[in-house]
C-alpha cells in the first residue's frame, strides 16, 4: 500500500516498472498455485515414461490369435492394483491403433477379475501377492509387467528397473514362452534377459 | 576465304574434322553427364538402403530411450567409410545416439529435418523418420562425404577431355591419309591415258586403288584396254591355232581348182601319200592313180557327186605307197560355188584311218566270240545303263538287244538285289574284279540263279570307262543245295527229336533207379533182421541143419544186396557227367591198395607198382576202374600160395596203357569177348563170389574218358587188364 | 526234465519200426521214444502243434532218426522244415536210409543234416549202428544249450 500511495507522486515510468514486477509477481504465484495443486494428482515423471513403454511393448509383443475374442477385439492393457500412471497411459494410449487393433485400459481390484487382457501391469500394492498372481496367469497369453523387485525371478515377463537414472527393462523369456508370447529380438536387443532358474542367475 | 576454291584435298580435311569434332563432343557431353546423373542416383539408392537398414534396427533403441544401444547400431556405420555422420532423434527431437560419437554434439543438425535427401556441397544429408510397425518413434539422420566420388568424377571428366583431344589429333592424321584414296588415283588414271595414246601400247594397265567407285572406273579403263589387246592378239592366234591343229591330228589340207582342175596339197598330205613334195605334179588323175585299183572309180564318183548335188565329199580309200604298203586314208570336204551356184574349188582334209580300220576288224572277231557265247554277256556303262547285249543275254533273260540297250542295269535286276548291284557296281569302279551269287529277274518276270563276274571295261589309258557283266545260270546247282539243305534241316530235327526222347527215356531211368535203392533193399534188410532174430530166439534148441538154412538165407540176402549195389553204381556211371580234375594215378593205386587191405590180410601177396603218369581224369571214377580190377586180381589169385600183382605202364602203339597183371587162376581167351558184358561170369559162384557186373561198371568208365580196355589172359597163368584214357601219351 | 523225450524216431515201415526198436532196447536206449509214423506227425511233435501243444521249443529231443522216403511229408521235407526254423534248427537230426542215393546225400548235408546213415543188409551190423548212434549222441556228445533254440 506504501507503494501506491507513492505511485501518486511518482512519475509514469516508476509506474510501469510497478506494474510490470505485480505482473512477475502474479506468474509465479499463479505457476506456484496451479504447480500445488497439479502435484496433488500428477504423476512422477518416472511413471510417465513407463506408460510409454507400457504402450511401446504392445508394438514389440506377438500375441497368439486365439487371445483375442474377435479379428477386431482390442489388445487391453490391464492395471492390477494401484494405478501410478494416472490420466497419463489413458493419454498416451487414447485413439491410438496398434496391428490393426485399438487399445483399452481397464483397472483390476483383484485377479479374479481379471477375464480379457493382453497386457498387465502389477502395481506395487501387490507385492506381497506377486507369486500367487502369476501363478493364476501362467500359461495365459498374458504380458505381465511390474516394477517390484525379483518379479522376473517369481516367473513375471518384464520388469521395469533403474539404472544410470535410466529406465530399463528385464525379461524373463521363458516365462514369455510359456505365456506363448512372441517377443522381438529388438525388444531384446534393449533388455536384460534373466532366467526364472536359479541356477542361470 | 570462298570454300568452293580451296582445292580438293583441303576440303576433304575440314570435313573429316568438323565432323568429328561435333560428333566427339556431343558423345563426351552426353556422357559425362550421364554418368553424374548415375552416380548421384547409385550413391543414393545405397545411401537409403543404409539408412532403412540402420532405422529398422534402431526403433527399440528409440522406443525405450536405450542411447547404448542406439550408439551400438551406429557405430554399424564404420563400414561404409562414405558415412561421415549419422544421428538418431528421439520423438522430442533431442539426440539419443551420433556417430562418429566423439564428434561434438553442436556439428549435428540441432532439430531433425523433414523427411527426405539434400545434395550439398560435397555431401548428402539424408533425414529418415523411424517406424516401428505405423509408429513413429523418432528421426534418423545420415550425411555422406561425396568429396572423394566427386574428386573421381573430375578425373574422368579430364581423361574424357584427353581421349577427345587425341582423337582429333588421330582424326586429322586420317583425314590426311583418306583423302590420298581419293585424289591419287585419278592422278594416276590421267596419267595411263596419257601413255595409251603416246605408245599405243595396250598392255599397260592403270593401278588401281580399292573396289570404289574410282576402282570401278580404273577396272573398266583396264578393261577397255585388255579388249582391244585380246582382239588384236587373237586374229593373229586363230591362225596360228589352226595350223597348230592340223599337224597335231596329222591332217593334210587339199585345194582342188574345179575350173583349172589343179589340186594342190599342202606338205603334210604329202606325208600321208608317203611321197615327196614335187613328186606330184597336181593333176587330179595322178592322184587317182596312187590310189588301189578297186577304189578309183568309187573316189571319183563321190566327187563328182558331191559337186553334183552339193553334198559334202566323204571318201575313204586305200593309197599305195612308193613302198608298195597300202594305207587306209578318209577325205572329207565342201566345195565352194559362185554366185551363179557353179562350183568353183572343192577344199577338203585327209587323215590317215589305217589303224583305226586295222582296230576294227580286231573288233568285230571280239564281238563275234561274245555273241556266241552261252553266257550273258552285258556291257554297262559307269551309270549302269546297258550299252551291249548279247545273244546269250537275249537267250537268258527274253530280252533283245534292241530292248535291252539303254535301259537301265535295274531292267534284270529284281527290286531286293538293288543295292547290292550298286555296291558291285561301285566296286568295279575302283578296278576290282566281282565275283557273287545272285538272283535276276527274266522278261516275263520269273526269278532264277545266277553267278556273275563284274570286271571293268579300260579305255587305253587304264580309266575305268564301263563294266562287263557276264553272268551264268546257276537255278540246277542252287536248287539242289536247297534239297541238301532241307535235308540236313531234316536230320537234325530228327536228332534234336531223338536226344528229346532219350533224356525223358534217362529221367525215367534214373526215377526207377532211385525207387530201387530204396524199396528193393528194404526187404532185403527185413529178410535178414527177421533170420537173425529167429536164429537168435531158437537159440540152443535149433538144429545145425536149421542153422545152415538161416544162415544160407542171409548168404543169400547179402549176395542180392551187393547185386544191387553193383547194379545201382553200373546205371549211376552210365548217366553221371564226368568231372575231370588232375590225378595222379599213383595215388589212386595207394589208396586202394590200403584199402583192400582187410581181404587180403591173411596172405603172400607181392605188390609190384610202377610209377605211373598223372592226367587229367575223373578221380573218384578212376578209383572205382583200380577197385575193380584190383579185387578181381587179389581174389582170382587166391588158390596162390605166393601171388604177384603188377601195376605198370606200357607203350600200345601211339597210346600208353595201363596195365594190372596177376598170376591168378586166369582163364580161357576164348571167353575174353563175353567178360565185360553184364552178368557174364567165367568162373562158378562156389569157386569165385561175385555178381558180374564190376567189369561192366569198369569199361562203361574207361568208355567215358574216351579209352578202351582189353584182357590177356591165359588158363591158369594169370591175366592182364590193359586200359588206356583220353589224353594219357607215353612221356 | 527227466521224462523229456530223448530220441524221435520218424519210421512208417512197421517192420523197420520194429527192428529199429528191438535195436535200441537191446543198447539200452529204450526210454523215452517218441514214434512218428509219418512227414507231418514227426513235424506236429517237433514244432509241438496238433495234440503236442503242451510240449515246449526249450525241451526238444537230444536227436531225431529220419527215415527219408515217408509218406505225407517225406524225410528231406522234414529235415528242410527243422533245419530252416531257427527254434529247431539246433535239434540233431540223423538222416537213417536204405540207399545212399547221391542226390539225396547232396541235399542232405545242404540242408544241414548232423549224420546221413545207410542201413546195412546185415541186421547184426544195424544193430551195432544204433549202438553206437545212441551212444554218440544220448551219452557223449553236448546237447544244445536252451539259448540255441530262439
Amino acid at each position: 500500500m506504501v507503494v501506491l500511495k507513492q505511485s501518486n507522486r511518482l512519475d509514469l515510468r516508476q509506474l510501469q516498472i510497478t506494474i510490470l514486477y505485480w505482473r512477475i509477481l502474479m506468474v509465479v504465484l499463479l505457476w506456484m498455485g496451479f504447480g500445488a495443486t497439479a502435484r496433488a494428482q500428477e504423476t512422477a515423471p518416472e511413471y510417465k515414461i513407463k506408460a510409454v513403454y507400457l504402450y511401446n511393448f504392445v508394438q514389440y509383443v506377438n500375441w497368439p490369435s486365439n487371445a483375442f475374442v474377435e479379428a477386431r477385439s482390442p489388445i487391453v492393457i490391464g492395471i492390477l492394483g494401484n494405478d501410478p500412471f494416472g490420466k497419463t497411459l489413458n493419454e498416451t494410449v487414447e485413439g491410438e491403433v496398434v496391428k490393426n487393433r485399438k487399445l483399452e485400459i481397464r483397472y483390476f481390484k483383484s485377479v479374479n477379475e481379471i477375464k480379457d487382457c493382453h497386457v498387465l501391469f502389477v502395481g506395487a500394492s501387490e507385492k506381497d501377492r506377486v507369486r500367487s498372481i502369476l501363478a493364476a496367469m501362467k500359461e495365459r497369453s498374458i504380458l505381465t509387467v511390474s516394477d517390484i523387485d525379483n518379479f522376473t525371478l517369481q516367473g513375471g515377463i518384464i520388469r521395469f528397473f533403474t539404472a544410470d537414472n535410466k529406465i530399463r527393462l528385464r525379461i524373463n523369456l521363458e516365462a514369455a514362452k510359456t505365456a506363448n508370447l512372441g517377443i522381438s529380438s529388438k525388444l531384446l536387443q534393449v533388455a536384460v534377459v534373466v532366467s526364472t532358474d536359479p541356477s542361470l542367475q | 576465304m570462298n570454300l568452293r576454291n580451296v582445292p580438293i584435298k583441303r576440303k576433304l580435311v575440314y570435313v573429316i574434322m568438323l565432323t568429328s569434332t561435333v560428333v566427339l563432343l556431343l558423345t563426351s557431353g552426353t556422357l559425362i553427364t550421364y554418368e553424374l546423373f548415375t552416380f548421384h542416383r547409385t550413391i543414393l539408392q545405397n545411401a537409403a538402403t543404409i539408412a532403412q537398414i540402420i532405422a529398422a534396427n534402431s526403433t527399440s533403441a528409440l522406443s525405450f530411450d536405450n542411447e547404448k544401444v542406439g550408439a551400438e547400431i551406429l557405430s554399424k556405420l564404420e563400414a561404409e567409410p562414405s558415412i561421415v555422420m549419422a544421428c538418431l532423434y528421439k520423438k522430442d527431437g533431442s539426440k539419443l545416439a551420433r556417430y562418429p560419437s566423439e564428434q561434438p554434439r553442436s556439428d549435428f543438425p540441432a532439430k531433425p529435418g523433414t523427411e527426405g535427401h539434400r545434395f550439398e556441397k560435397n555431401a548428402l544429408q539424408i533425414f529418415l523418420p523411424v517406424r516401428e510397425g505405423d509408429a513413429w518413434q523418432g528421426t534418423l539422420f545420415l550425411k555422406l562425404d561425396l568429396t572423394p566420388m566427386y574428386s573421381r568424377v573430375v578425373l574422368y571428366g579430364g581423361i574424357v577431355g584427353g581421349v577427345m583431344i587425341g582423337a582429333l589429333l588421330i582424326a586429322l592424321a586420317l583425314s590426311n591419309w583418306l583423302q590420298k584414296g581419293i585424289s591419287e588415283p585419278i592422278l594416276e588414271l590421267a596419267e595411263t591415258a596419257k601413255s595409251v595414246s603416246v605408245n599405243k601400247n595396250y598392255l599397260v594397265r592403270a593401278r588401281k586403288y580399292g573396289t570404289d567407285e574410282l576402282g570401278s572406273f580404273t577396272d573398266s579403263f583396264n578393261h577397255m584396254l585388255m579388249q582391244i589387246h585380246d582382239r588384236d592378239a587373237a586374229l593373229r592366234q586363230s591362225e596360228e591355232r589352226l595350223r597348230l591343229t592340223l599337224e597335231a591330228s596329222e591332217t593334210g589340207t587339199w585345194d582342188w581348182d574345179v575350173q583349172t582342175g589343179f589340186l594342190e596339197w599342202d606338205d603334210f598330205l604329202y606325208k600321208l601319200f608317203g611321197r615327196k613334195r614335187g613328186d606330184f605334179d597336181g593333176r587330179f588323175e595322178t592322184f587317182l592313180g596312187y590310189l588301189h585299183p578297186e577304189d578309183r572309180a568309187a573316189v571319183s564318183r563321190l566327187a563328182n557327186r558331191a559337186l553334183a548335188e552339193k553334198t559334202d565329199f566323204v571318201a575313204e580309200y586305200r593309197v599305195l605307197w612308193p613302198d608298195k604298203s597300202y594305207h587306209y586314208l578318209a577325205s572329207r570336204g565342201n566345195a565352194l560355188y559362185d554366185e551363179r551356184g557353179k562350183a568353183v574349188r572343192l577344199l577338203g582334209v585327209t587323215l590317215d584311218v589305217t589303224e583305226a580300220k586295222e582296230a576294227a576288224e580286231g573288233l568285230s572277231l571280239l564281238a563275234a566270240i561274245v555273241s556266241s557265247s552261252d553266257d550273258a554277256i552285258v556291257g554297262k556303262d559307269l551309270f549302269g545303263t546297258i550299252v551291249s547285249w548279247n545273244v546269250g543275254a537275249e537267250r537268258m533273260f527274253g530280252y533283245t538287244a534292241e530292248e535291252a540297250i539303254g535301259s537301265k542295269s535295274t531292267l534284270i535286276v529284281p527290286q531286293d538285289r538293288y543295292d547290292e548291284e550298286v555296291q558291285a557296281l561301285q566296286r568295279v569302279q575302283q578296278g576290282k574284279i566281282e565275283h557273287f551269287e545272285t538272283r535276276r529277274v527274266r522278261k516275263d518276270g520269273s526269278f532264277f540263279f545266277v553267278s556273275i563276274t563284274f570286271s571293268p571295261i579300260r579305255n587305253a589309258e587304264g580309266a575305268t570307262i564301263g563294266v562287263s557283266a557276264n553272268s551264268r545260270d546257276i537255278s540246277d546247282r542252287i536248287r539242289a543245295e536247297e534239297e541238301i539243305r532241307t535235308l540236313n534241316a531234316e536230320l537234325e530235327e530228327r536228332v534234336i527229336q531223338r536226344t528229346a526222347e532219350l533224356a525223358a527215356t534217362n529221367q525215367e531211368l534214373e526215377a526207377f533207379t532211385y525207387s530201387v535203392s530204396h524199396d528193393l533193399r528194404a526187404p532185403l534188410r527185413h529178410i535178414d533182421a527177421f533170420a537173425q532174430l529167429l536164429e537168435d530166439e531158437l537159440k540152443e534148441t535149433i538144429s545145425s541143419g536149421n542153422r545152415r538154412y538161416i544162415e544160407r538165407i542171409r548168404r543169400g540176402v547179402q549176395n542180392m544186396g551187393q547185386l544191387v549195389d553193383d547194379l545201382l553204381n553200373l546205371s549211376r556211371v552210365g548217366r553221371v557227367e564226368i568231372a575231370r580234375d588232375e590225378t595222379d594215378l599213383n595215388s589212386v593205386v595207394e589208396e586202394v591198395v590200403a584199402d583192400l587191405k582187410p581181404e587180403y590180410e591173411s596172405r603172400e601177396i607181392n605188390w609190384s607198382i610202377e610209377a605211373l603218369p598223372s592226367l587229367k581224369c575223373d578221380p573218384g571214377l578212376i578209383k572205382q576202374v583200380f577197385i575193380n580190377l584190383l579185387s578181381n586180381a587179389v581174389k582170382y589169385t587166391r588158390t596162390r600160395p605166393k601171388a604177384v600183382i603188377e601195376i605198370g605202364q606200357k607203350r600200345v602203339g601211339r597210346e600208353l596203357a595201363i596195365f594190372i597183371r596177376d598170376n591168378g587162376v586166369g582163364f580161357n581167351m576164348k571167353y575174353a569177348d563175353k567178360l565185360f558184358g553184364v552178368f557174364q561170369r567165367l568162373h562158378r559162384a562156389e569157386d569165385f563170389e561175385g555178381t558180374g557186373v564190376g567189369l561192366a561198371t569198369v569199361q562203361r568208365i574207361i568208355q567215358l574218358h574216351e579209352g578202351r580196355i582189353w584182357v590177356e589172359a591165359e588158363l591158369d597163368k594169370g591175366a592182364t587188364f590193359y586200359f588206356t584214357l583220353k589224353g594219357m601219351h607215353p612221356l | 526234465m527227466n521224462n523229456a523225450i530223448e530220441i524221435l524216431l520218424v519210421e512208417d515201415n512197421p517192420d523197420d519200426l520194429e527192428l529199429a526198436l528191438f535195436a535200441l532196447k537191446k543198447n539200452n536206449f529204450a526210454n523215452r521214444i517218441h514214434v512218428a509214423r509219418d512227414g507231418e506227425e514227426a513235424l506236429d511233435f517237433l514244432f509241438c502243434r496238433n495234440g503236442h501243444d503242451g510240449r515246449s521249443f526249450e525241451n526238444p529231443p537230444r536227436v531225431v532218426l529220419l527215415d527219408l522216403k515217408l509218406p505225407k511229408v517225406d524225410g528231406l521235407e522234414v529235415l528242410r522244415a527243422i533245419k530252416q526254423d531257427p527254434r529247431t534248427k539246433a535239434v540233431p537230426v540223423v538222416v537213417m536210409t536204405s540207399s545212399k542215393q547221391q542226390r539225396d546225400m547232396v541235399e542232405g548235408y545242404q540242408l544241414g543234416v548232423n549224420s546221413y546213415i545207410q542201413k546195412p543188409i546185415d541186421f547184426a551190423e544195424f544193430r551195432e549202428i544204433i549202438g553206437q548212434l545212441g551212444y554218440y549222441w544220448l551219452v557223449i556228445n553236448q546237447a544244445p544249450p536252451p539259448d540255441a533254440f530262439k
